[in-house]
């Protein structure tokens, strides 16, 4: 069991077939700890977790390219897991709920990616606009070597603005929230938080400008 | 270590692991659902009587029957898909109950438009613009108290779609609500019964979808 979360990258058809494969009798095992999880038997329950992670991990590989990432949406499912673990039902068979629990997680975790990386380019063309107002805003120069330029450029520029700006900047552009869960993060109404975002926007095109000339 | 962090998060998850209480199966909760929306029913039904001319509505074949099976049915197969909806691995069992609903709604109205049409009131209009509307907030009115209970039992399981089970909630709570103004309806028109009472859960869902969604979330901290 401890070996079990060093499991390498395996061909797509191997994980595959990985996923669903089982030793006889697990399904029934893993209904049995989980209904001994709910009456808080820690033990067994730690052991699910183990059992049921290179499982996940395996679902997850198989869909996202990064291994930091897959880590990432791993101790989310565990943790969703957790919270929803009043919903299982002995009765009813053990993956199909916590497969469900991992598509999910699995489409937020892609969902906020996607978002995260949309707001990182807006961000990169607005720096290269300012940078050089007669570059056309193509997407496709984003990659290209100035990417690193400009991100030290904003990097420098995020540093000086004042924690709670910076902190709603990180949440909102970085870590890809919506502004209802960058609120909800740092403990402060949505407006607060659109106020707040607002000024550093602000700010931080002060700085740059005073950067480029 | 990303991989050292999962095994603390297991140790830690595995420490918390405190007794919960499971929930009920969803036949008990589903049960309880239509226990409410049929008392609902009752009390409106008692306190307004039935639609004019009454009990002779209730014949077999007749338009008004066909409706009330229909909201019936998609009240019962919305509730069901909202309450599947709100559990882990239960969402083929959620779609399965949404299409049957929607079926049962559709050929509800199928039938009756059919039995309207050979009744010869087909020279009535199909929509009548304002008096249409206090039927209407009458369904969204009776529909509140089963919505409640619905959105309520869906946050204590877990919800992963919010906004899917929000808006099935809203539209089951709806159709059945729409039931009890159905059986009360003071609007005339064969038409009225028809059109307007067939629409109602789709009305009820459109509305009641974002309150619910956020009830949901408040329930679910």
């Amino acid at each position: 069991m401890a070996g079990a979360g060093h499991i390498r990258r395996a061909p797509p058809g191997v994980v595959e077939a990985g996923e669903r494969r089982h030793d006889a009798g697990r399904s029934e095992r893993w209904s049995a700890w989980m209904a001994a999880a709910q009456e808080g038997d820690g033990q067994r329950y730690e052991a699910l977790l183990h059992e049921v992670r290179p499982v996940v991990q395996a679902y997850v590989r198989k869909r996202l390219p990064s291994d930091t990432a897959v880590e990432d949406v791993v101790q989310t499912v565990l943790l969703l897991i957790h919270r929803a673990r009043h919903s299982y039902r002995a009765e009813r068979p053990f993956e199909p709920w916590l497969f469900a629990i991992a598509k999910n997680a699995l489409r937020d975790h892609q969902r906020r990616g996607g978002r995260r990386a949309r707001r990182e380019e807006t961000l990169r063309d607005d720096l290269r606009r300012h940078a050089d107002p007669d570059a056309p805003g193509d997407r496709a120069r984003s990659a290209s070597p100035e990417s690193g330029a400009i991100a030290r450029e904003l990097e420098r520029a995020l540093a000086k603005l004042p924690a709670s700006q910076r902190e709603a900047v990180t949440l909102l552009h970085l870590e890809g929230l919506s502004v209802d869960e960058a609120a909800q993060r740092v403990g402060t109404t949505r407006g607060a938080l659109k106020a707040r975002i607002h000024r550093a926007y602000v700010a931080l095109r002060a700085l740059l400008a005073g950067d480029a000339t | 270590m990303s991989r050292d962090r999962t095994d603390a998060v297991i140790a830690a998850l595995g420490r918390d692991a405190r007794p919960v209480r499971r929930i009920p199966p969803l036949r008990r909760q589903l049960a309880t659902v239509l226990l409410l929306a049929a008392a609902v029913a009752v009390v409106v039904v008692a306190g307004l009587g039935l639609r004019a001319p009454g009990l002779p509505l209730l014949q077999l074949g007749s338009p008004f029957l066909w409706m009330a099976l229909g909201l019936a049915a998609a009240g019962v197969a919305g509730a069901t898909s909202a309450l599947a909806f709100a559990r882990p691995g239960r969402e083929a069992e959620a779609w399965r109950a949404l299409a049957l609903g929607l079926a049962a709604l559709g050929l509800a109205g199928l039938a009756s438009a059919y039995a309207v049409a050979g009744s010869g009131a087909s020279s009535e209009p199909i929509w009548r613009g304002a008096p249409e509307l206090p039927c209407i907030i009458a369904s969204l009115v009776f529909s509140l108290p089963a919505a409640l209970l619905v959105t309520r039992l869906a946050s204590r399981a877990a919800p992963l779609q919010r906004g899917r089970t929000a808006f099935v909630s809203a539209g089951s709570a709806t159709a059945l609500g729409a039931l009890a103004a159905h059986l009360i309806c003071r609007t005339p028109g064969e038409w009225h019964v028809v059109v307007t009472h067939a629409l109602e859960p789709f009305v009820g869902a459109l509305l009641l979808a974002a309150p619910l969604y956020a009830l949901l979330r408040w329930w679910r901290r």
